[in-house]
């Protein structure tokens, strides 16, 4: 190994682990002999070794606590489902597949080959996860929720705000990570429980009403954009909220 | 290095088995994989920039984590397959919703400046917060391929092997960008440091 150090490239090559202290001892030798001999090569290896004292020195500053409640939020994701889990289980592996299928590339979702199911399945996913882990508790304004979306994301959504009528109150809004952030999730109560809306600035063909692990999920794409109501078993009155969100939602 | 199939932990994840479950009584991996937290919210941080993104991803990099747990190797190091996951899924983010705008980091700017307070006399202070908030600008200031190798490195203290696995670069990539990414961040600092210098000699 210490033949092959015969000028300077050679040794910026190796400067690294030479200054992390890991070249085997020839090749510390080797190179500790150049450097003797070699001005530039001296002050690169200096460099070298002061940029990283410097950020070894300083790593506890650098570093970031994270906040309290994240490594709850994180154990959450351990723990077996609460619910439906004799279900849900036999229904992991298609889940998983389309969840994942999803996750791979905005671009695959449109080559799935029935894009429909594959997207609903992976927002009742999501909507189980985000209802298990999110702030629900609190209301929030839409028009609040649209200036947040606008400002974090950078692109605009209508968001249909509570209407006391269809018992329907806007609890959150975040990104949806099951489309790798590609789409809008806006988080609801509907008569007490649970329902997502996501939108999806992409569009992708067919209107549906599907039914996917235990969750009712309607699926409609206007302009450019699917949305995708999402919310547990069969209620009555659901066509009523999908057209009430229809009616709202851009 | 020691992960199970040469390809890596996510490709893995989109091609889950029968069964993606985590072996339910398996608390010590739950505890441990645990344990990184900061570490990982840390890191995506320096990747995100943004509090509530670094959150988003580090959940996330803990559901799959253990949605997957049965593919992790026992023996290998957990923390690198943790970090090879959160890497994997900032990159498909990044790569689905193109560069967002991002905000600077100023929270970690004061927080520098907020920890510097364990020094003793005015004077050194006033050095060590200079420091802190000089290191945090040219650490920001790299470009990302050579802050995250050097992140990995210095502050995470991962192998370059392991590095490699994470970044999904060869190893000589990885020791390419970690000396270039430190001698930058070396002289960038000095360049900084000169010129507090002669601000505060100015005044």
């Amino acid at each position: 190994m210490a033949d092959e150090i015969r000028n300077c490239r050679d040794v910026e090559a190796r400067l690294t682990p030479y200054v992390d202290g890991e070249s085997a001892g020839d090749v510390r030798r080797a190179i500790d002999a150049h450097l003797t001999a070699c001005a530039p090569c001296r002050d690169e290896a200096a460099a070298e070794r002061g940029g990283r004292e410097l950020i070894r020195e300083h790593r506890d500053v650098l570093r970031a606590a994270a906040p309290m409640a994240l490594r709850d939020r994180c154990a959450v994701h351990a723990r077996p489902p609460r619910a439906g889990r004799t279900m849900l289980r036999r229904w992991v592996p298609l889940s998983l597949a389309a969840t994942l299928l999803l996750a791979a590339a905005g671009a695959t979702i449109f080559s799935i080959t029935n894009p429909t199911e594959a997207l609903a399945a992976g927002f009742a996913l999501d909507h189980m996860k985000c209802f298990r882990v999110c702030d629900t508790d609190h209301p929030l304004d839409a028009s609040t929720a649209e200036s947040m979306w606008q400002k974090v994301e950078g692109w605009r959504i209508v968001v249909p705000p509570s209407d006391p009528a269809e018992r329907l109150e806007l609890v959150n809004v975040r990104r949806c990570l099951s489309t790798d952030g590609l789409a809008a999730h806006l988080l609801y109560r509907w008569r007490g429980e649970p329902l997502s809306l996501y939108v999806l600035p992409r569009a992708i063909d067919g209107d549906d009403v599907v039914d996917s692990l235990g969750h009712e999920t309607a699926v409609w794409t206007v302009d450019g954009r699917t949305y995708a109501l999402v919310t547990p078993g069969h209620p009555e009155g659901f066509d009523s909220v999908v057209h009430y969100v229809r009616t709202h939602a851009r | 290095m020691a992960f199970r199939r040469s390809g890596r932990p996510p490709a893995d994840l989109r091609n889950p088995g029968t069964d993606a479950g985590r072996d339910p009584g398996d608390d010590a991996f739950v505890r441990e994989a645990l344990s990184y937290v900061d570490s990982l919210y840390g890191t995506a941080l320096r990747l995100t920039r943004r509090p509530q993104d670094a959150e988003d991803l580090v959940q996330d990099t803990y559901l799959k984590a253990f949605r997957a747990a049965h593919q992790f190797e026992r023996g290998t190091n957990l923390k690198a397959w943790l970090f090879t996951i959160l890497h994997n899924t900032f990159r498909n983010i990044r790569r689905n919703v193109g560069r967002s705008p991002i905000e600077v980091d100023s929270e970690a700017v004061d927080r520098a400046a907020d920890d510097a307070a364990g020094e003793h006399t005015p004077e050194q202070l006033l050095t060590r917060a200079t420091l802190d908030v000089d290191l945090q600008a040219a650490l920001d200031a790299l470009p990302d391929a050579f802050r995250q190798a050097v992140w990995l490195r210095d502050v995470e203290e991962l192998s370059y092997a392991e590095i490699a696995q994470v970044l999904e670069v060869p190893i000589g990539t990885v020791m390419s960008r970690i000396s270039r990414g430190r001698r930058a961040l070396y002289e960038g600092l000095q360049e900084r440091r000169g010129s507090t210098a002669r601000h505060l000699a100015s005044r």
